[in-house]
Parts: structure tokens; C-alpha cells; sequence
């Protein structure tokens, strides 16, 4: 299995409406597109009603609210054939405080299968309650991971000033809102064995914070090790005589 | 594009063509008025076999004339033709399966674009009388009657096809190399369960049935155990490796039963009461590393978390797969199987 490729992010913010986005991304055919949507909200997190962008069907991946519902994350996907270059926006069932959205475009992805384990983690622990929460400064949780090679990428949602993970990418650093606005990360890393893995870090937060967080493992193309070489062959032979016709030049 | 195999080699496959290009003149598709033959060679990605077959149909919709678009073709592999080349002049005679065949398609001057492969196995001699029947025809027949099966490979660059003929206990068994793994190196499981199968089938899952040289013995063994009969003087000491994985109970020497025939009947007729529910399953192969096993025969071992805790631990024989390909990739993989329980003993 090949290592999925970060080939676009593009991010995109709003306050005040129930659309997040609008965020312009490149059509690409079987490329994994990921949508992670953090929302914020002192009298409870809107969940996400749809997704819309690209003229593809997009599916909800996994939501995850925080333990006092203070915010909320939530990851959609799509992945075909574009059928327009329609903006990627999020539709909310209420009004926040804040939203802010972040869009991937991810290839050599397992095309009928991309998106392999996922989990959320908030206070409460591992798909937590959205009430009873007590703030930490711990963001973290825990995914088991499904293929070598494969890549988990992580995001939370928070108020406070936060620090990446050691080791891994940083892929969304938006920690320079206003006080009590949405703050978002986003980070990424390749997975080295199948099992059980930390997600997030210790002391990641600057003070301790409602938060809520959410993993997803991206799994990577069947692909051989590919080289010029690496390829399909299509070609017609003469029903009568057996000798070979031509190549088939395109194909689907 | 798909391109599938089943048991006997390969079966169908689609393709869709750029409407208007050189690809889809009637030169190409059609040469002389007959379907093309299409090679699919996916080995650089790491599909195990060539595939070959004949076009078969074109779906095209010419309501705007577009210069541009999608052209579905059809793709049927090699039965299509092979079920409309006939055999001539070949009465009733007694000889292995593997002879039969390798005799008749040897002879044969037709367009079969066959050739007969170093793997021929020769089993129990049988009578049979070709004449009239199909080549197609003929070796299903002979697969029918014998149990043992015929395997089409294709032959790169050569439009041709080989023809083995195979003992089913000698079937590829890759269960030292793969384990079916859910969540690890397969998803999309799925297990179904059928309440009828043919014997053949059944035994070709199980492995279970040795035939002796020359039908001297002939042994099945299933679930409940196993029926062995033999001829008057010889003792019946065959097992297979794999057939000792099988476990059930103790081995029942049948001296009634003298003759292949009706030891088969009589293993059938236990195998059906044993093993009336056997169940079969799909699954999409998720690791690269296991594309060169997924050959239709083959055996794997697996290991599922069912909801009736019956297969936790095993044999898994794949019947087809299917390969979705792009031009750089394997996009998926597809294979039906049918699964044994195996115990310890």
C-alpha cells in the first residue's frame, strides 16, 4: 500500500452565518477530499447539515462534540469525479459563535476505500458525552489504525493557544483569533505499525479548555511500487489470426 | 476497467473506450466482421495473470452524435468462443480426462486458440464420446464427471490461451503466505451463506476428496468425517495435507462401495447431510503485497470475527476476483471465496 500524498489544503472562516467556507479547491478524479469544520459556540456547538462543493457526494466521517458542547469538529469526505468547481461550503443547523473550515485534497489513495479507522475524543473521553466535561489542557485521544503506510491525521478544536505534536506535520495552525473564538488545528503523520496509537500530546494546550478532537486514518493507493513501467496494457488482437492490432490508446 | 476471473480462468471483463477515436472504428473492434480479441496485461501493478477475451458488445448512445464520449464495451473471455468450436470425429473412447482433452484439442485445426499446457493431470480413466459436443462443452463435461477442472491462462502478445487440466487437490495453496485479515489486509467482508452446492464444489473447498491412481481408491472427507471405499485388494492410504486439517470424525472404510462411482455417490450423499450449510463471502483485498495470490483455486487461510463464532480460524478458497484498473493502478480488488472451518486436529 502507497502513502497517501497531501496534494491541497485551502482553508476558509466565517462568523455570524450558518455557511463555513466558501474554500475553492482543484477538481481531481479519485482524489480523497477531506472537510474538517470546527465550531464554536458558548450556548451549544451546531452540528453540520451537509456539505456541499465540487459537484461530489460528501459523507460525514465522524463529528465530535466537546464535553460541556462548547465546540464541536466534524470531518466529511468525498472522492470521483468532480463534476464542477462549485467551492466547498459547510451548511450549519444553527448559528455560531464562530466557524472555520479546512479543506484537503489528498492522492494515491485507496480509491474504493479511503478512509480507514476514525475516533473522537473530548473530556469525557473516546466518543464523550457533549455535557459533565471538565476542561484539561490534555487534548489527546487514541486511534487504532488499520495499514501500514496509511496516514492519521488529527484535528481539534479549541479556545486556547495550542502547540503541535512533536513529529508530525502541522497542517492547520489557526491559533491567532480573538479570545473566545474558534481556534483550530489540524496535523498529519505517516503511520508506522497497525494498532493502537496516541493521538495529540500532553500539555498541548496552553490553560485547560473544552475541547474536542478527531482522528481519521487515510489509507493509500493498492499501487505497486510504481515506475515508468508501472501501467495497464490494453491492446486488440485479430479474432481470425491471433496477431496483435493495436494498443488501445484511451480507456477508462 | 474490470477484468474478472473465475475458476476456470478468465471470464468477462468491460472497457470503456473515447467515443470517435481510432480505438472505436469498426477496424479495430471488428476486424473482418468479428469481435476483437482484447489482452489486458495489468502485471507491472501486480495482477497475476494476463487477461484475454473477445469483444462482445458495444453500448453507445447516438441521440446527439457527440464526436466526444464514453463507448462501454462488453468483454467476454474465452467460453464464448470456445462454446461455438465443435468436435468432429471423436467416438466413444476410455482414457483419463486430461488424455481426452489434450487429444482433442491437440488435433483440432479449429480457432480455438488453445494450447495445451504441461499441466495435464490424469486421473481416472473414463468413457467418453466427444462427437458433436462443443470444446466448451466438452470440458465441462469432463470437469462435471471428473471433478477435476480445467484453467485457461493467457499467453502474453500471443492472443492464445493455455489449457491445464487439473487434479482438484492441486489447487495453488497459498495459506503459508496469506492470512485474511479483516480490517488489516481486506474490508468490505461479507459472508454468505448458501444451503446447496454442487459436490464438486463442496469438495473443491474442502480438498477433501483423493482419488488413487488408476481409481484403485477414492477418498472424501467432511465435516462429520470421512467415507473411504476401496477396491477388493488395495487399501486406501491417500490423504492430502490439507484434508488433515479438516478434522471431523474417525475414517470409515466402506468395502461395499468397489467402484469410484458410487464411493462418490455415497460421499456426496454424506457430504450434503454434513455440510448443508457452507457458506460463502466476498471481501476487498486492501494490501498490495497479497495481489499475487489472488488467483481464482487458490487457498488462503482466514481468520473472521463472524457473529456465530464459526470462523475464527478457516481455509478460504477463492472462486473469482475481479480488478478495477486505471491506467497507473489497481483501484480495487474484488474476490468471492467460499470458507471451511478447520480444527486442530
Amino acid at each position: 500500500m502507497t502513502t497517501p500524498v497531501l496534494n491541497e489544503i485551502q482553508v476558509g472562516s466565517v462568523d455570524g452565518s450558518l455557511l463555513v467556507g466558501a474554500v475553492t479547491m482543484t477538481p481531481a478524479d479519485d482524489q480523497l477530499y477531506l472537510a474538517w469544520i470546527y465550531i464554536d459556540s458558548a450556548t451549544g456547538a451546531p452540528a453540520v447539515s451537509s456539505v456541499d462543493g465540487l459537484g461530489l457526494t460528501w459523507s460525514l466521517v465522524k463529528a465530535q462534540c466537546s464535553g460541556q458542547d462548547e465546540h464541536r469538529l466534524e470531518v466529511w469526505s468525498a472522492i470521483g469525479e468532480p463534476s464542477n468547481t462549485d467551492p466547498v461550503i459547510a451548511l450549519l443547523s444553527g448559528m455560531p459563535d464562530g466557524g472555520y473550515i479546512a479543506v484537503e485534497r489528498w492522492g494515491s489513495v485507496l480509491v474504493s476505500d479511503p478512509v480507514g479507522a476514525s475516533s473522537g475524543y473530548n473530556t469525557n473521553g473516546a466518543n464523550g458525552a457533549c455535557s459533565g466535561g471538565v476542561d484539561t489542557n490534555d487534548a489527546t485521544g487514541s486511534i487504532t489504525t488499520t495499514a501500514n503506510g496509511s496516514v492519521v491525521a488529527v484535528g481539534f478544536v479549541v479556545d486556547q493557544i495550542f502547540s503541535h505534536t512533536a513529529g508530525w506535520t502541522a497542517r492547520v495552525t489557526n491559533d491567532d483569533s480573538p479570545a473566545g473564538a474558534v481556534r483550530a488545528s489540524l496535523e498529519d503523520v505517516t503511520v508506522a505499525g497497525i494498532g493502537a496509537a496516541t493521538v495529540g500530546a500532553a500539555n498541548n494546550l496552553a490553560g485547560a479548555d473544552d475541547w474536542a478532537l478527531v482522528a481519521v486514518e487515510i489509507l493509500g493507493a493498492l499501487r505497486v511500487t510504481p515506475t515508468a513501467a508501472s501501467r495497464t496494457l490494453a491492446r486488440f488482437f485479430d479474432p481470425h489470426t491471433g496477431r496483435p492490432l493495436r494498443d488501445v490508446a484511451r480507456w477508462q | 476497467m474490470d477484468i474478472s476471473f473465475d475458476r476456470y480462468g478468465p471470464t468477462s471483463a468491460s472497457i470503456t473506450l473515447a467515443r470517435g477515436s481510432d480505438d472505436t472504428h469498426h477496424s479495430a473492434l471488428m476486424p473482418d466482421g468479428d469481435g476483437a480479441l482484447l489482452e489486458v496485461d495489468a502485471r507491472s501493478l501486480g495482477v497475476p495473470d494476463v487477461w484475454l477475451g473477445q469483444c462482445e458488445s458495444v453500448d453507445e448512445d447516438v441521440t446527439h452524435a457527440a464526436a466526444e464520449g464514453a463507448m462501454p464495451v462488453s468483454v467476454t473471455g474465452p467460453w464464448a468462443w470456445l462454446d461455438d468450436i465443435g468436435i468432429h470425429d471423436y467416438p466413444a473412447r476410455t482414457a483419463p480426462a486430461g488424455q481426452i482433452i489434450s487429444d482433442i484439442v491437440g488435433a483440432s485445426t479449429a480457432a480455438h486458440r488453445l494450447r495445451v499446457g504441461a499441466n495435464i493431470h490424469r486421473g481416472v480413466p473414463i468413457e467418453y464420446a466427444a462427437s458433436g459436443a462443443s470444446i466448451g462443452s466438452m470440458l465441462m463435461d469432463l470437469a462435471g464427471i471428473t471433478w477435476e477442472y480445467p484453467y485457461l491462462t493467457a499467453r502474453p502478445g500471443e492472443g492464445r490461451l493455455t489449457l491445464d487440466w487439473f487434479d482438484p487437490l492441486s489447487v495453488p495453496d497459498a495459506r503459508q503466505n496469506v492470512t485474511l485479515l479483516p480490517g488489516r489486509n481486506c474490508t468490505e467482508v461479507k459472508l454468505t451463506t448458501r444451503l446447496r452446492r454442487s459436490a464438486a464444489e463442496i469438495v473443491g473447498v474442502a480438498r477433501s476428496y483423493v482419488q488413487g491412481v488408476g481409481a484403485q481408491s477414492t477418498a472424501m472427507r467432511g465435516p462429520a468425517g470421512a467415507v473411504v471405499g476401496r477396491r477388493a485388494a488395495l487399501a486406501m492410504s491417500i490423504y492430502a495435507a490439507p484434508a488433515a486439517q479438516l478434522g471431523g470424525g474417525p475414517v470409515v472404510i466402506r468395502q461395499d462401495l468397489p467402484a469410484a462411482a458410487t464411493i462418490r455417490e455415497e460421499a456426496k450423499t454424506q457430504l450434503r447431510r454434513a455440510a448443508s450449510i457452507i457458506p460463502g463471502g466476498s471481501a476487498t483485498i486492501t494490501d498490495s503485497a497479497l495481489f499475487e495470490y489472488m488467483r481464482p483455486n487458490t487457498i488462503l487461510a482466514g481468520v473472521f470475527n463472524d457473529g456465530m463464532g464459526l470462523w475464527g480460524r478457516c481455509l478460504v478458497q477463492i472462486r473469482t476476483a475481479t480488478w478495477s484498473l486505471g491506467r497507473e493502478e489497481v483501484k480495487k480488488v474484488s474476490v468471492s471465496f467460499d470458507l471451511w472451518s478447520v480444527s486442530d486436529g
